[in-house]
């Protein structure tokens, strides 16, 4: 799944002027816009927030920032989101690594692939997330259970992403390093690795936001700590300005790890670019 | 690129040899469940094959699981229809008016990265137990990946053309349907079929948070009376459900756009 994010950049659309040639927004007014979007958002909700709708439900933007404030000054949230955070990436590591080992054997041993694969189709069919009451079984109410949701559906992405880079070697290419007397040991370091490098970052890249997809998910369920947790503690309790105040902190948590990963995958799209260019001269 | 063969297929890979490697790597793996349950593992954590199946079955036999694979569908679908619908509409007009799409762009990336799962628990609060909620995270999910794909196709949409047409006098209308849908064409459908099994996620997501009926509460009924051979009765029937539908939309691709393989 591979999406192709745009923010516009010199596509077809844009608002078009009485002599046909388009405007494009930006800067300024740009920056007056958006603002403008957000006023239109939050002043009707703080508006509507005790009078026409149930404070307990929705809360309002006022009691959202004085409970975000308040978290910051008593260092409350800070535990939580470290909870969230190191189950999170613990679980990718793990994803990671496994998913890395099975691709390039699965991969490299045909026969095996062959063999698992309806396993795996299977497998990987199932939604991940559900299979969270049998790892909240196995592993308990606390971090191991998000630590191993996370972990698995990071491997599933990476498996796959691995798998597939390494079935798309050129056999050419192995074929000529062989002849040139490469044994396995040269092959992988040659060609394999390098080859499957750009389907391994971007395997690795898109995986990371399904890791917090995966412990944010185990800690709503069961948990004692983190930002799952506290959204569902806040929702269950008709506290409305913590579920919203979570939902912030945990916004501002994945968008900043998606903008890391837009800023990885420009380097890595550049990388591919460079080593193309060098094999085909 | 076409691989032609130019002798025959190496030994592993001619159908009967894989069809027989397959079934015995699915028997190999019951078996050594069966073996290591009781003996090495407490059959009490991991249940049996032997038990697991029959369950399945007399769960099919006696009726039992119909309304809960129909509450889960439901849920499944209704979400799908809502986001795709939702998303399809919503992604063409960002991808024509890119201005707009523009001044929106952070407010979507931000939302698109909050895993739509966080947001169950404030549906469960507003819309109670009912088939709401789960219907409302399913749709979610699904709208932001329509959402995203439609606007990739859109965007792909050659400028020239657009600006010709709209001094030609075209209405709005007229854009989406002779320009914007025609270009765009294979890439929603890639969005719809993408998002589909993620609806399917959404529903029981939403039913482990919240339910007294559906596939996802029977895992967490079996979790919460401790009953592995439940458990796996229902995830069992959820791989085979999910498995279809995979394998049913993987169908319809490629009689839908096959022709695109053939490009190639």
């Amino acid at each position: 799944m591979t999406i192709a994010v745009g923010t516009g950049e010199g596509a077809p659309g844009a608002r078009i002027a009485d002599d046909g040639v388009p405007r494009r927004l930006s800067g300024v007014r740009l920056f007056l816009w958006r603002a403008a979007v957000a006023a239109a958002v939050l002043v009707p909700w703080q508006w509507m927030s005790g009078r026409v709708l149930d404070a307990r439900f929705v809360s309002s933007p006022t009691a959202v920032a004085a409970r975000l404030a308040e978290w910051l000054s008593t260092g409350f949230i800070w535990p939580h989101l470290w909870a969230t955070t190191s189950e999170a990436l613990i679980g990718y590591g793990v994803g990671v690594s496994l998913g890395l080992i099975a691709g390039f054997v699965l991969g490299i041993f045909r026969v095996l692939s062959r063999a698992v694969s309806p396993l795996l189709t299977g497998l990987y069919a199932i939604p991940k997330v559900t299979l969270a009451p049998l790892f909240v079984l196995y592993f308990g109410i606390y971090a191991p259970s998000k630590i191993a949701l996370a972990a698995v559906v990071v491997f599933f992405l990476m498996f796959y992403s691995t798998f597939n880079g390494v079935r798309d070697v050129d056999s050419e290419l192995i074929e000529s390093v062989q002849i040139l007397g490469a044994r396995t040991l040269g092959v992988l370091s040659l060609v394999i690795i390098p080859a499957t490098a750009d389907w391994i970052i971007t395997g690795m890249t898109i995986a990371l936001p399904y890791a917090f997809i995966g412990a944010v998910a185990g800690e709503i369920i069961v948990s004692a700590k983190g930002l799952g947790y506290i959204i569902a503690t806040s929702a269950n309790t008709l506290d409305a300005a913590g579920v919203f105040a979570a939902l912030t902190v945990l916004m501002i948590l994945t968008a900043a790890c998606n903008e890391v990963i837009i800023r990885l995958r420009s380097r890595a799209r550049q990388w591919r670019a460079v080593s193309r260019h060098v094999e085909s001269m | 690129m076409m691989r032609v063969r130019l002798s025959a297929p190496p030994w592993y890979e001619r159908p009967a040899v894989v069809l027989a490697m397959q079934t015995a790597t699915v028997g190999v793996v019951l078996a050594a469940w069966q073996a290591v349950s009781g003996t090495l593992v407490p059959a009490f954590f991991v249940s049996k094959p032997t038990l697991v199946f029959p369950r399945v079955w007399n769960w099919i036999a006696t009726g039992f699981l119909w309304p809960h694979l129909i509450y889960t569908m439901e849920s499944t679908i209704l979400g799908f229809l809502l986001g795709a619908g939702t998303g399809v509409a919503a992604g063409l007009a960002l991808g024509l008016y890119q201005n707009v799409s523009r001044v929106l762009s952070p407010y979507i990336l931000a939302l698109y990265s909050i895993p739509k799962i966080a947001l169950a628990p404030l549906f469960v609060l507003w819309f109670g137990l009912d088939l709401t909620p789960k219907v409302l995270v399913a749709a979610f999910i699904v709208f932001f990946l329509v959402c995203l794909n439609v606007y990739a196709g859109v965007s792909a949409l050659d400028e020239d053309l657009l600006v010709g047409v709209r001094l030609m006098g075209a209405s709005r209308w007229d854009e989406v349907r002779y320009l914007a849908l025609p270009t765009a064409a294979v890439q929603i459908f890639v969005g719809l079929k993408t998002s589909f099994p993620y609806a399917l996620q959404g529903a029981v997501i939403g039913e482990i948070i919240a339910s007294t009926r559906g596939l996802g509460y029977l895992t967490m009924w079996a979790k919460g009376s401790f009953n592995m051979t439940n458990m796996f009765a229902a995830l069992s029937v959820l791989m085979i459900v999910a498995v279809v539908i995979t394998v049913g939309l993987e169908r319809l691709e490629r009689v839908l756009l096959g022709w695109r393989r053939a490009e190639r």
